[in-house]
């Protein structure tokens, strides 16, 4: 039954003209399979927003989280994680995600992420987008905030 | 980004085509100065009448009630929903709530202990409104170097210390949530945006702009939305076609609660009570 | 009685024909004469004139309270509040939905808005005439002026010696000796103040039969990988051998919700003396409309309160003011919140 579904249907977009197409769009399409209501997890694909040479020259390939340092592994604004950039692994701070948060506090269009060293200073002498203003009860990352330029 | 090579060209200026304030001509009288609303999804009740002999169109703008007020279908308590509303006046005797639309240019200071000033002012775009009573929330959008921030900001919450309109427009949709997926020059706003005066007791002007969007993916697939707004001129026309079938799907153009309505007696009594409460701040700002 | 020669005086102005008929009619209804009879069981609407509906209505409201009272005796004596021993009446209230508010730092709290509707105490069962438990008394508290006509016999003539309208539930509530409240009196909102902390009872939602995986919340099997038949399942319920059967109590499917559930330790944020409603801190179980026992705290949260509560009760003597607010809370006719300017930046 299922299978004579299929067909007609088939046969109906033949008759369109639509059978082609179609194929073509869905591979040609850039289409993303992860729900932007989630938080960061594993293979998140993230963008760097600091100043490092390191974060300018993955731009062509989006680094991806490997790993969240909390008990969920479901990384929000203020978790540290673990990135593979470039072939290599390096440390990094959430400072920005596409999911909608508490009220009163920002939603950003990308998933954003600074680059850290293993000290926890930040890798980078600058960073270019706004950070959320709640983050800065966070009084560790002071040196993270140090290098901000907007707050919203 | 990586993507930005497939983008289609980007219109010239369009901040500032898109801001500066656009009269429509009306349909009726086809004067250059007036503008129809009565057609817009994003308000019905608003009326525009002309006199017997057409020459001068005169504006009859009910009275504005702000949305939350008015309370939804459901099975809700009378008495706590009048309390509610009690205390959304209260509140609005202390801070100042203009008048304001989805799509909207506003300006929000909230209070933040870790600022310079002790506040934070954001400027954006009003995307979508909702909840009812003290819930009420309003969504506000702008692109801050390159990147793009929505605020959720709770409309009755002591935080908040001045909502301001910059400017007063409404849009062609109800809901701007497809202004994420949209180029990023139609939410892009000056914060430091000069605020435009709206004359008194003309009607809410709508400003008739159509976005062109990002290419996919999206946050959702919009063109199975009845939207106005939105210029889908990168899908294909078959994929438009086709798309129709779901913007009014058969369970919900058969489902007569869609049609809904607050009841008159009820919205009557709503309004007398908002009537009472300008009065009552009249009163003071007279006292003073 | 008076409801019957009322009645029949009327009646006799109307027809002759079915004179009768109606007065047999309207003296069952009104002194409820047919034993175990509710309103179902008689065409109300079409039995009684339309021109005397309102009158019966209004008369099967208002009887009771023309009888005897036990406060025209007198008041009983007050009692002092004894802390970490006495313990008070509690109210009946109707759960009329959520409302936000927040505190004056600006925190979101969301609160449940109780009102206690119509309470009065109907009866007291000394300590010594409880039979179920001698250490405490008793106070059986009803809520809601119900229809008279809509509640059996039995149970509407209970009201008739405290003088009280028929009340549609009661409920009773474990008092110390000192506690007591005389019957008939009225019971408001006023009894609990912000600040103190309550326990709520409420009939949770009723969800009928349901699986085990969202009565109990197991994991069940996966949807795939050749599992067959076998997806919301429990899994293994005991061991083989020994014991070679199931323990009482193991979790299975069955009849869930519409039992009562307690939620304790709620703090009283807000209480409105006029409409007699008390805003708790939470989310409280139970539909909405539906009634709700609420009592002082078992927990020990209480005693950081250090003025004594009204005891045994709030009475109208005391003079109030229309909203009581706690002192975290932030009044809506306050001003906005500011943070004051750091000392080392001005």
């Amino acid at each position: 039954m299922f299978l004579l579904q299929h067909f007609n249907r088939l046969v109906s977009r033949q008759a369109l003209g639509t059978t082609s197409s179609s194929i073509h769009n869905i591979c040609a399409a850039n289409f993303s399979t992860s729900n932007p209501a989630m938080g960061i997890i594993l293979l998140s694909r993230l963008r760097v927003v600091d100043n490092s040479t390191l974060g300018a020259a993955a731009a062509h390939k989006p680094p991806r989280c490997i790993m969240v340092y909390n008990k969920q592994r479901i990384g929000k604004v203020g978790d540290k994680i673990l990135v593979a950039i470039r072939g290599q692994k390096k440390k990094a701070l959430i400072v920005g995600i596409k999911q909608v948060g508490a009220r009163m506090t920002p939603r950003f269009d990308t998933n954003n992420i600074v680059l850290l060293e293993d000290s926890g200073n930040p890798t980078g002498t600058r960073i270019k987008v706004p950070i959320p203003s709640h983050l800065r009860s966070r009084k560790d990352l002071s040196k993270v905030f140090a290098i901000a330029t907007t707050f919203v | 980004m990586a993507l930005r090579g497939c983008f289609p060209a980007r219109l010239p200026c369009l901040i500032q085509r898109c801001l500066v304030s656009k009269d429509l001509k009306c349909q009726v009288c086809t004067t250059a100065d007036t503008i129809t609303v009565a057609e817009t999804t994003a308000d019905k009740r608003e009326k525009h009448v002309h006199d017997q002999d057409g020459s001068s169109p005169r504006e009859i703008r009910e009275r504005f009630i702000s949305p939350e007020l008015l309370p939804p279908m459901g099975t809700r308590s009378k008495l706590l929903d009048y309390l509610e509303r009690k205390d959304c006046f209260r509140r609005r005797k202390v801070l100042h709530i203009p008048e304001f639309y989805v799509g909207s240019i506003m300006a929000v200071t909230v209070a933040d202990s870790f600022a310079k000033g002790k506040s934070n002012r954001f400027v954006g775009i009003c995307t979508r409104r909702g909840g009812v009573g003290l819930g009420a929330t309003f969504v506000l959008r702008n692109v801050i170097n390159d990147q793009g921030v929505d605020i959720c900001y709770e409309l009755y919450s002591p935080l908040i210390q001045k909502i301001e309109v910059l400017k007063l427009e409404k849009r062609l949709d109800a809901d701007l949530k497809y202004l994420q997926d949209a180029l990023p020059e139609y939410s892009t706003i000056d914060p430091n945006m000069v605020p435009i005066k709206h004359p008194p007791n003309r009607a809410i002007p709508v400003n008739p702009i159509k976005v062109q969007m990002k290419p996919k993916p999206w946050y959702k697939r919009w063109e199975r939305e009845e939207l106005q707004g939105v210029d889908f001129s990168i899908l294909s026309e078959e994929k438009l076609e086709h798309a129709k079938q779901w913007w009014l799907p058969d369970y919900k153009r058969m489902d007569l609660l869609q049609h809904w309505e607050l009841p008159e007696n009820i919205r009557s009594g709503i309004e007398r009570e908002v009537e009472q409460h300008e009065s009552e701040l009249s009163y003071e700002k007279s006292k003073r | 009685m008076a409801a019957p020669m009322i009645i029949t005086r009327v009646i006799q102005l109307g027809s002759k024909n079915s004179i009768l008929n109606i007065t047999e009619r309207l003296t069952r209804i009104c002194t409820c004469a047919v034993p175990r009879r509710t309103y179902y069981d008689y065409d109300y609407d079409h039995d009684v004139p339309k021109d005397l509906q309102d009158f019966v209505n209004k008369w099967s409201r208002v009887k009771n309270t023309l009888g005897p009272s036990p406060l025209k005796d007198g008041p009983w004596p007050r009692e002092e509040w004894v802390p970490g021993q006495s313990k008070r009446c509690g109210l009946l209230a109707v759960k009329l939905g959520m409302v936000p508010m927040w505190t004056k730092s600006g925190k979101r709290l969301a609160a449940t808005a109780l009102q206690v509707l119509e309470n009065n105490v109907v009866r007291y069962v000394a300590p010594e005439d409880n039979t179920l438990n001698p250490k405490y008394g008793r106070l059986i508290v009803g809520a809601r002026n119900a229809d008279p006509l809509k509640k059996p016999l039995l149970y509407s003539e209970q009201f008739k010696e405290v003088g009280l309208p028929v009340k549609d539930k009661l409920t009773n509530f474990k008092v110390t000796a000192n506690a007591k409240i005389q019957p008939g009196s009225p019971l408001y909102a006023a009894h609990f103040r912000p600040g103190m902390y309550v326990d709520c009872c409420g009939r949770t939602i009723d969800k009928g039969f349901q699986g085990v995986m969202k009565r109990w919340g197991m994991k069940g099997q996966p949807a795939s990988h050749g599992a067959t038949k076998t997806h919301r399942k429990m899994g293994a319920s005991g061991g083989g051998g020994s014991p070679g059967r199931i323990w009482p109590g193991k979790k299975m499917p069955g009849h869930m919700g519409n039992k009562m559930s307690w939620t304790v330790g709620l703090k009283v944020w807000r209480v409105d003396t006029k409409h007699n409603i008390l805003y708790v801190a939470g989310s409280v179980a139970g539909r909405k409309y539906g009634y709700i026992k609420v009592i002082d705290s078992v927990l020990p949260k209480n005693k950081k309160v250090k003025a004594p509560p009204p005891f045994p009760t709030f009475y109208e003597d005391e003079e109030l003011e229309e909203e009581l607010y706690d002192d975290d809370m932030f009044n809506f006719s306050d001003a906005s919140i500011e943070y004051p300017e750091d000392e080392a930046e001005s």
